[in-house]
């Protein structure tokens, strides 16, 4: 409270046109106090129900039924100024005010030891005091301030979750002929306990309100669509996003709708996952299915469906994520996988045609001229079929290699002993003139496809020996299981001429050649390998520990790709 | 008696390559040429079926398979 010493003592008490009671309530007031002291349990009675008739209990409207309490207090104490003051802090802050005059105003502040309240604080209970005729000085024990400029006042604290929150409070500059009654204090007291009760209420409905904002924000302003439906396939609430999905620009104008009427081809089968959920009580997560709202924008969506519980009905979460973006890429690349497989389809059958063709013209070509051709036109007709050959092997190479990607695996068990031995009797001749020196361990049988692994070991033992210029080339082929039965492993060790560490992983991409050894080849022998142990679920690498001078190729198929009792 | 050939062949160069071949065989051969399937069954079915048909697979119209189902369902 501000403090107007000057305040003259005239002034009329109870006549603000600002009261927000009524004529009938005003009415009833006046009867309440021309009930004598002498019948104090009826006056007390009488303005509890006053009170009560006039402030609910539980009223979300709590700033006018502060108000009007405030007014109710000021008739029947009979004083002009009735306050509600937060006092914490030791700052006495106006929250509330029904006054005569614009003396005192909303949000003024004070020192709360300049105030009458500072007693009812410290005290914790009511406080009623006065100050008799214009004689302060003969005033005892007054809690209130002598510039303060009242005579009268009346207050008791306002205990919000449990602790003093402020005061509520009466004032008068009138001369009060004797003080305040214990039934005016009584009252006083409930009125303060009303009043504290509305602002807890006050407090915990803008909290509500806060937290529901917040939570919708939340909701507006995540990415995904989220719903709350009922069992019968009825949206209860939608966040912004999935509102917009459906076409709508308010979410609000979604509460109740009919998902039957809003996904006319979809809701039937939305219905049928929604019953799955709520009977079973288990969420279904990753439902891809497309999106097809009657106003909104058809696409794909990723949907996760969790059952709730609210108030004992059945609920039900939906949360679904626009993927219509990702869909569409994946169709692309299926387009552009089948376009590539048709390409190299055709590569095979349109490439190799004219190579087939240019080949067999350069043997007619030689058979006319003759056995009397020169040296050098020989030699051009030799180097020109051999690069023919060797155009037509990479074609194949290519066609081989983009089947693999196709086709899916048929696997058998595979003994890869008699494996090797074929793959030994062909490379025999070339083997006798390089002088290689071969030696291998036993191998297991594996399931797999007997063919494409044939042409993997065909493969590296070649390479083996290609890259190679000791003197006596030496290849080894090594197996073991590795110690957690896992794997099977396999190595291709050689005194060849190794790879550089930079290589390591660059000699498995198609048509790079790391070696400046010049070699025979079509440059895809090694991409062709790892595709197809990939394709077994296995992993190929180069050895990076295998030390100066050679090579060491490992390559491991799971455990599970074999028959373990026929090693 | 010359041993009569049927040759379906779309492409120029193979056909010439085919008939180079055959015309270095010792015996006497009689060749016809049809460029698809479906004009050498129009053949076949005009003029005295032939001991041998050389066929390609890929021909445009009606390609090597559809050809041998057509000409056995006939």
């Amino acid at each position: 409270m501000t403090h107007d010493p000057a305040r003259s003592d005239d002034s009329p008490v109870t006549t603000d046109a600002s009261s927000t009671l009524d004529a009938t309530a005003e009415a009833t007031i006046q009867s309440i106090r021309a009930l004598s002291e002498t019948d104090a349990d009826s006056w007390l009675e009488a303005a509890l129900h006053q009170l009560n008739a006039l402030t609910p209990e539980v009223d979300f409207e709590a700033d006018e039924s502060i108000v009007t309490t405030l007014d109710l207090g000021r008739q029947l104490f009979d004083c002009e100024y009735g306050f509600v003051a937060e006092t914490t802090n030791g700052v006495h802050r106006i929250a509330y005010c029904a006054t005569p005059d614009d003396q005192y105003a909303v949000g003024a502040t004070s020192a709360l030891r300049d105030t009458p309240c500072a007693a009812v604080v410290n005290a914790r209970s009511a406080l009623a005091s006065i100050v008799i005729s214009d004689d302060t000085t003969t005033v005892v024990d007054s809690v209130i301030p002598p510039d303060s400029g009242f005579t009268a006042y009346l207050g008791a604290p306002l205990i919000v979750n449990y602790r003093i929150w402020g005061t509520l409070s009466f004032a008068s500059r009138q001369h009060r002929a004797a003080s305040f009654s214990r039934r005016e204090c009584e009252l006083l007291e409930l009125m303060a306990a009303r009043v504290a009760a509305q602002l807890q209420l006050a407090r915990a409905n803008s909290e509500l309100s806060r937290n529901r904002d917040e939570l919708r924000q939340v909701l507006d302003n995540v990415p995904a669509r989220i719903w709350v439906k009922d069992d019968q396939n009825t949206i209860l609430h939608a966040n912004r996003n999935a509102a917009k999905s459906m076409g709508f620009d308010n979410p609000m104008a979604l509460k109740n709708a009919d998902t039957y009427a809003l996904f006319p081809d979809m809701a039937a089968k939305y219905h049928r996952d929604d019953l799955e959920v709520l009977n079973s009580g288990k969420p279904l997560r990753n439902i891809v299915e497309p999106y097809t709202p009657l106003d909104g924008e058809h696409g794909w969506c990723r949907t996760d469906k969790i059952p709730l519980t609210v108030d004992g009905q059945r609920r039900l979460l939906v949360v679904a994520s626009d993927i219509t973006d990702m869909k569409l890429r994946e169709q692309k690349l299926q387009q552009l996988n089948a376009s590539l497989q048709n390409f190299a389809s055709v590569a095979a059958h349109d490439l190799q045609a004219p190579l087939r063709q240019a080949r067999l013209l350069v043997d007619l070509l030689a058979n006319e001229i003759g056995a009397d051709r020169s040296d050098s036109v020989a030699e051009t007709l030799d180097t020109l079929s051999h690069r023919i050959d060797s155009m037509r092997d990479m074609v194949r190479s290519i066609y081989e290699l983009a089947a693999l990607e196709s086709q899916t695996l048929s696997t058998a068990p595979v003994d890869l002993n008699k494996v090797l031995a074929d793959i030994l009797t062909q490379l025999k001749p070339s083997f006798d003139d390089l002088g290689v020196q071969f030696c291998a361990e036993r191998l297991p049988t594996v399931v797999a496809n007997g063919a494409l692994l044939a042409d993997v070991l065909r493969n590296l033992i070649e390479n083996a020996c290609k890259y190679n210029n000791s003197e006596t080339p030496e290849i080894a082929l090594r197996y073991e299981r590795d110690a957690s039965c896992v794997v099977h492993r396999f190595a291709i060790e050689d005194n060849g001429i190794g790879i550089a560490g930079a290589d390591r992983e660059r000699v498995f991409e198609p048509f790079r050649r790391c070696s400046s050894l010049a070699v025979d080849g079509t440059g895809i022998g090694l991409a062709f390998c790892r595709r197809v142990i990939q394709a077994h679920g296995g992993t190929i690498w180069v050895d990076p520990d295998a030390g100066d001078g050679g090579t060491r190729l490992i390559f491991e198929l799971p455990y599970g790709q074999t028959l373990r009792d026929r090693v | 008696m010359s041993t009569r050939v049927l040759l379906i062949e779309d492409d120029l160069l193979d056909q010439q390559f085919v008939l180079r071949a055959m015309a270095r065989s010792s015996g006497v051969v009689d060749i016809k040429v049809a460029e698809n399937g479906a004009v050498s069954l129009e053949k076949l079915r005009r003029e005295p079926l032939p001991s041998v048909i050389v066929r390609d697979l890929s021909l445009p119209r009606m390609d090597g398979h559809e050809f041998l189902l057509a000409l056995t369902s006939d």
